[in-house]
């Protein structure tokens, strides 16, 4: 990335409206696409994004760049707010209705079949192919699903000790394949 | 601390269900990492559990980010409205938590993004009414033929798309370890993306915000070298995410063009090309 999005999202907490959308012009594509791939519906996306941006300046003062990448941080906080709007009840609703089909009849590690965006996507599929089917479809389920870890229990029928388990071990095998964020 | 930016107001209104299982909170870093946890057990695992696993939390936290690597560029009238938005932010103002800004109807606008505010701040206006009507449709009609693309990447594949060996050869050509690409900006906001491997001798272009082609037309894509333009497949968009396999073998060096011909394509393009490039 040729800007130094760590220092536009320091300087934005001191009120710098210009870092602020440097950092926006920088990081927007991929936290709009992670929102979109939650949430599916694109006008609820945008809505979404819209906030996490306006946290993201209020709360830019307590990035500590010591800690991690900006990058990171704002995918963090897209996460979150992509998942809780994913969990209000109506939002909830719509997605099943929508996508209900999709989880019935796309086998989770049918992996041949899926397209991606980008040579960093590649990476992360690649890297998720080093992991057993069961941790996959737990992180898959947790991270693109936005389901909490006793909805993934439920819905492929094992133990909530059996998912933690499989989160815990996937995401440590994820972390050594992937190494730290850039 | 909570690790995202600021604790959300629904924090206090989870159940305490999870309190009977007596598992080692320790034991819910990486569902906290995935934000795979109700609020009441989010709640439990920042105040009880250990300084390693808050740590490993917030590791496995950095290392899922990784897997949000697709990119979908939102539309031009979301950056308006976010640096709308934070101007009209008070600085030192502590909002409350989940608080949504308010339109402030009192202040001037800056004439520039003034109907980008009005779209994004008030509800859905007609913008987004228009916005959801036409993105609707597409996604149901195409739910089923594209349904591991829409897992995968939130890329809705056109109608053109109709088989999964298509969507295979797609995959392939945007995974391939030789892939290369180029993004453009369309001067009818929407933007494109070619991607294309030399190895495979196929290339993809993505997009984001084409529309449909005007009635009775379509859209054909064309491989264009020395000799002219050769024609790479016709194919439909409507708004949204539209991904083209494009048909036929690609040579090094050629350039990948776009026009709008009536339907069922033409022999050589009759209209200006726009999009270009050039591999």
């Amino acid at each position: 990335m040729s800007i130094d999005v760590e220092q536009c999202l320091v300087r934005s907490a001191t009120g710098d409206e210009r870092a602020f959308a440097e950092l926006y012009d920088a990081t927007a594509a991929r936290v709009f696409g992670l929102i979109l791939r939650i949430l599916i519906d694109r006008a609820q996306a945008e809505e979404v994004a819209q906030e996490v941006y306006l946290e993201a300046w209020r709360s830019a003062g307590r990035f500590d760049p010591a800690r991690g990448a900006a990058i990171s941080w704002l995918l963090q906080i897209a996460h979150a707010r992509a998942v809780d709007r994913v969990r209000a009840s109506q939002a909830q609703r719509d997605r099943d209705a929508r996508i209900g089909v999709r989880d019935a009849a796309v086998p989770i590690d049918d992996v041949a079949e899926r397209v991606e965006v980008s040579l960093e996507s590649a990476r992360a599929k690649r890297a998720l192919t080093e992991l057993s089917h069961p941790q996959r479809e737990a992180i898959e389920l947790a991270y693109f699903g936005g389901l909490t870890h006793t909805e993934i229990a439920e819905r492929i029928g094992a133990p909530l000790g059996t998912v933690k388990t499989r989160l815990r071990d996937g995401m440590r095998r994820l972390r050594e394949v992937l190494g730290v964020a850039t | 601390m909570s690790r995202h930016g600021g604790n959300s107001g629904d924090d206090m209104n989870g159940g305490d269900e999870m309190r009977d299982e007596r598992q080692p909170v320790d034991d819910l870093a990486a569902a906290y990492a995935l934000d795979a946890l109700t609020p009441a057990e989010r709640r439990r695992f920042e105040e009880e559990a250990s300084p390693a696993a808050r740590l490993e939390a917030e590791q496995l936290a950095e290392t899922a980010t990784l897997l949000a690597a697709d990119e979908v560029a939102p539309p031009p009238a979301l950056r308006a409205s976010v640096l709308d938005a934070i101007r009209a932010e008070p600085r030192e103002a502590v909002a409350a938590p989940d608080a949504r800004p308010e339109p402030d109807a009192s202040a001037p606008r800056a004439d520039d993004d003034a109907s980008a505010r009005r779209d994004r701040t008030s509800g859905p206006g007609p913008a987004e009414r228009r916005a959801r009507a036409r993105w609707r449709p597409v996604r149901v009609v195409t739910a089923v033929a594209a349904s591991a693309a829409l897992l995968a990447g939130g890329i809705v594949i056109g109608t053109q798309l109709g088989g999964a060996t298509q969507q295979e050869e797609l995959g392939a050509v945007v995974a391939a370890a030789d892939a290369q690409r180029s993004e453009v900006e369309l001067s009818s906001g929407a933007t494109a993306t070619v991607i294309w491997s030399a190895e495979l001798a196929q290339s993809v272009v993505l997009f984001d915000g084409l529309e449909a082609a005007p009635a009775g037309h379509e859209y054909q894509a064309w491989y264009i070298d020395g000799a002219g333009p050769r024609s790479a497949g016709v194919f439909q968009a409507a708004g949204g995410s539209t991904a083209v396999l494009l048909e036929g073998q690609m040579d090094a060096g050629v350039a990948v063009g776009v026009t709008v011909e009536p339907e069922g394509g033409s022999e050589a393009p009759t209209t200006d090309p726009f999009l270009v490039v050039q591999t």
